[in-house]
C-alpha cells in the first residue's frame, strides 16, 4: 500500500506492504526527514492511501515519488537546511549497455541496515525492480564525533568488498534483467559467454555441481550434456576400458547407464557391503568373517 | 627493456614490456607474424578490451611473467579448482561484471593462464549449489516449460540418489 506523509503541505509517500508496523514506519521516516535533534519532536501526520497493495516481499519499499519534486522550487524548504545530510539518497544513472533504460537507486537506513531499493524503466514504464539490505556494521564503523558533518564523521571500512556486493546484487542484477526484458543477454554474464568458455568452466564442475547447472536452463542443459564433459568424466570414473562401440555419440547417456548398472550390481552381486570404516561379508546363510 | 604500446577500445594507450604483454598468444602472433615492428611508435589495437579491464589484465601478466607455462590438459584426471593461488584470488576478488568482462578479455587476448584462473573461479562460485541457488547467483531465468523440466530432472535422477 501507499503511504502519504504530510509534512508542511508536503507529500513524501512511501509504498509498504505491512499496515501493523506503522509505528515502526514513523520511526523510520522521524529518522530520515529530521535530521536535526531539535526536530525529532516535531509532529507529523501519516495518512494511509491503501488503494495499491503491492505484492512484494517483507523489505520497506520507498516510492518513487518519495521526495516531491516541488521540494526543489525556490522558498522557504520543508525540510531543514540540512535534510540533504541525511541518510536518504536518490540516485539516476544509465548505463551504457542499455542506453534506453534508466535506473534509479533509493538508499536509506534503518537501524543497523543499509537499504538499497533499485528499478529499471524504459520509456516511464518500470519494468523491473530490485532490492537489496547491507548490514551497516560491516562496512562503517560508524560515526567519530556528534555535532559534525555527517559525510566527513563517518569511517568507512571494507570499501572494495561492499563495492563489489553492492554491484552483484543491485546494477548488475538490474542490468541483466533490463537485457533480458528486451530479449538480450549481456555479454559479461555467465550465460553471454561463448560456448568454449562456458563449455571451459563446465568443465572444472563436479558431477553434482554439473548436474545442477544443467537443470538451470535450455542453454546450460545443452552445454553440460556435451561429449566432451561426459568423455572426459567416463575416463575418470571407469578407466580407459574401450566401449563396444567406438562411434558413441552419446557420452552422457553412456556414462549415465554405467552409473545405474554398477550401482545396481553393487546391490546385487557384492558379496560385501560397506558399512561405515569396513566391509562386511553379509551373503545369506553364511557365519559373518 | 623494449616495450610496446598497447591501445584500450575507449583509446587509452598503455605501455607493456615486450615479454609481459607476449603471454597474450593473439598480441605475439601480432607482433610475429603480422611484423609489427617492437620499435613501431604505433599502439597496438584492441577493440574488444576498455581500459579499465585492459589494465588489470597488464597487472595479471605482469605479475604473471615469470611463471612456466601452465601444463597440458590431462584428459584422465578431474580438474582441480582448489588450485588458486592467494595473489590470484585476491585479484579476483571483483564483482561478477568485471570477472566476466576478464573472461572475454582472457579469451579474446588468448592468456591461458588467466583463462584457466577465471574459469576456476566461476566454477568455484558454481560449486555445492543447487539449481535455484545456481540462477539467483548468475541471474539465470528458467526457461523450461514444466514438461521440460520434468523430462530434465528424470534424466538426472541418477545423480541425485548418490
Amino acid at each position: 500500500m501507499k503511504i502519504r506523509v504530510h509534512y508542511r503541505n508536503q507529500h513524501f509517500k512511501l509504498t509498504v506492504d505491512d499496515e501493523t508496523n506503522i509505528e515502526k514506519l514513523k520511526c523510520l521516516i522521524r529518522d530520515f526527514i529530521f535530521t536535526n535533534p531539535k526536530d525529532k519532536n516535531r509532529p507529523f501526520d501519516i495518512s494511509l492511501n491503501g488503494q495499491e497493495p503491492l505484492n512484494v516481499s517483507n523489505e520497506w519499499k520507498i516510492g518513487e515519488n518519495l521526495v516531491n519534486s516541488d521540494l526543489h522550487s525556490e522558498g522557504e524548504s520543508p525540510l531543514p537546511p540540512d535534510w540533504k545530510k541525511s541518510d536518504l539518497i536518490k540516485l539516476e544513472y544509465t548505463h551504457t549497455h542499455t542506453p534506453e533504460f534508466q535506473y534509479c537507486l533509493t538508499c536509506f537506513t534503518v537501524s543497523s541496515s543499509l537499504v538499497v531499493n533499485g528499478y529499471a524503466e524504459i520509456s516511464g514504464k518500470k519494468i523491473c525492480r530490485t532490492n537489496c539490505k547491507f548490514k551497516k556494521k560491516l562496512f562503517f564503523f560508524g560515526k567519530i564525533a556528534e555535532n559534525t558533518d555527517i559525510r566527513k564523521s563517518i569511517v568507512y571500512r571494507n570499501m572494495s568488498e561492499f563495492s563489489t556486493t553492492f554491484k552483484d546484487s543491485i546494477s548488475i542484477k538490474l542490468l541483466l534483467l533490463a537485457k533480458n526484458y528486451v530479449g538480450e543477454v549481456l555479454e559479461n554474464s555467465l550465460l553471454g559467454l561463448n560456448f568454449d568458455v562456458q563449455l571451459a568452466i563446465a568443465k572444472y564442475l563436479d558431477i553434482k555441481s554439473l548436474i545442477a547447472l544443467k537443470e538451470t536452463c535450455k542453454t546450460f542443459n545443452d552445454i553440460c550434456k556435451d561429449n566432451s564433459i561426459w568423455k572426459r568424466w567416463y575416463t575418470v570414473d571407469f578407466g580407459n576400458t574401450p566401449l563396444v562401440n567406438l562411434n558413441i555419440t552419446n557420452w552422457f547417456d553412456i556414462y549415465r547407464e554405467r552409473r545405474v548398472s554398477r550401482s545396481n550390481s553393487v546391490q546385487l552381486f557384492m558379496p560385501f557391503q560397506y558399512q561405515g570404516t569396513r566391509f562386511q561379508y553379509v551373503f545369506p546363510g553364511l557365519p559373518l568373517l | 627493456m623494449p616495450s610496446i604500446k598497447l591501445s584500450s577500445s575507449d583509446g587509452e594507450v598503455f605501455s607493456v614490456e615486450v615479454e609481459i604483454a607476449k603471454q597474450s598468444n593473439t598480441i605475439k602472433t601480432m607482433l610475429e607474424d603480422l611484423g609489427m615492428d617492437e620499435e613501431d611508435d604505433e599502439a597496438v589495437p584492441l577493440p574488444n578490451v576498455n581500459a579499465a579491464i585492459l589494465k588489470r589484465v597488464i597487472q595479471w601478466c605482469t605479475y604473471h611473467k615469470d611463471d612456466p607455462p601452465p601444463p597440458e590438459d590431462d584428459e584422465n584426471k578431474e580438474k582441480r579448482t582448489d588450485d588458486i593461488s592467494s595473489w590470484d584470488a585476491d585479484f579476483l576478488k571483483v564483482d561478477q561484471g568485471t570477472l566476466f568482462e576478464l573472461i572475454l578479455a582472457a579469451n579474446y587476448l588468448d592468456i591461458k593462464g588467466l583463462l584457466d584462473v577465471t574459469c576456476k573461479t566461476v566454477a568455484n562460485m558454481i560449486k555445492g549449489k543447487s539449481p535455484e541457488e545456481i540462477r539467483k547467483t548468475f541471474n539465470i531465468k528458467n526457461d523450461f516449460t514444466q514438461a521440460e523440466e520434468d523430462q530434465v530432472r528424470r534424466e538426472n535422477e541418477w545423480c541425485e540418489e548418490k
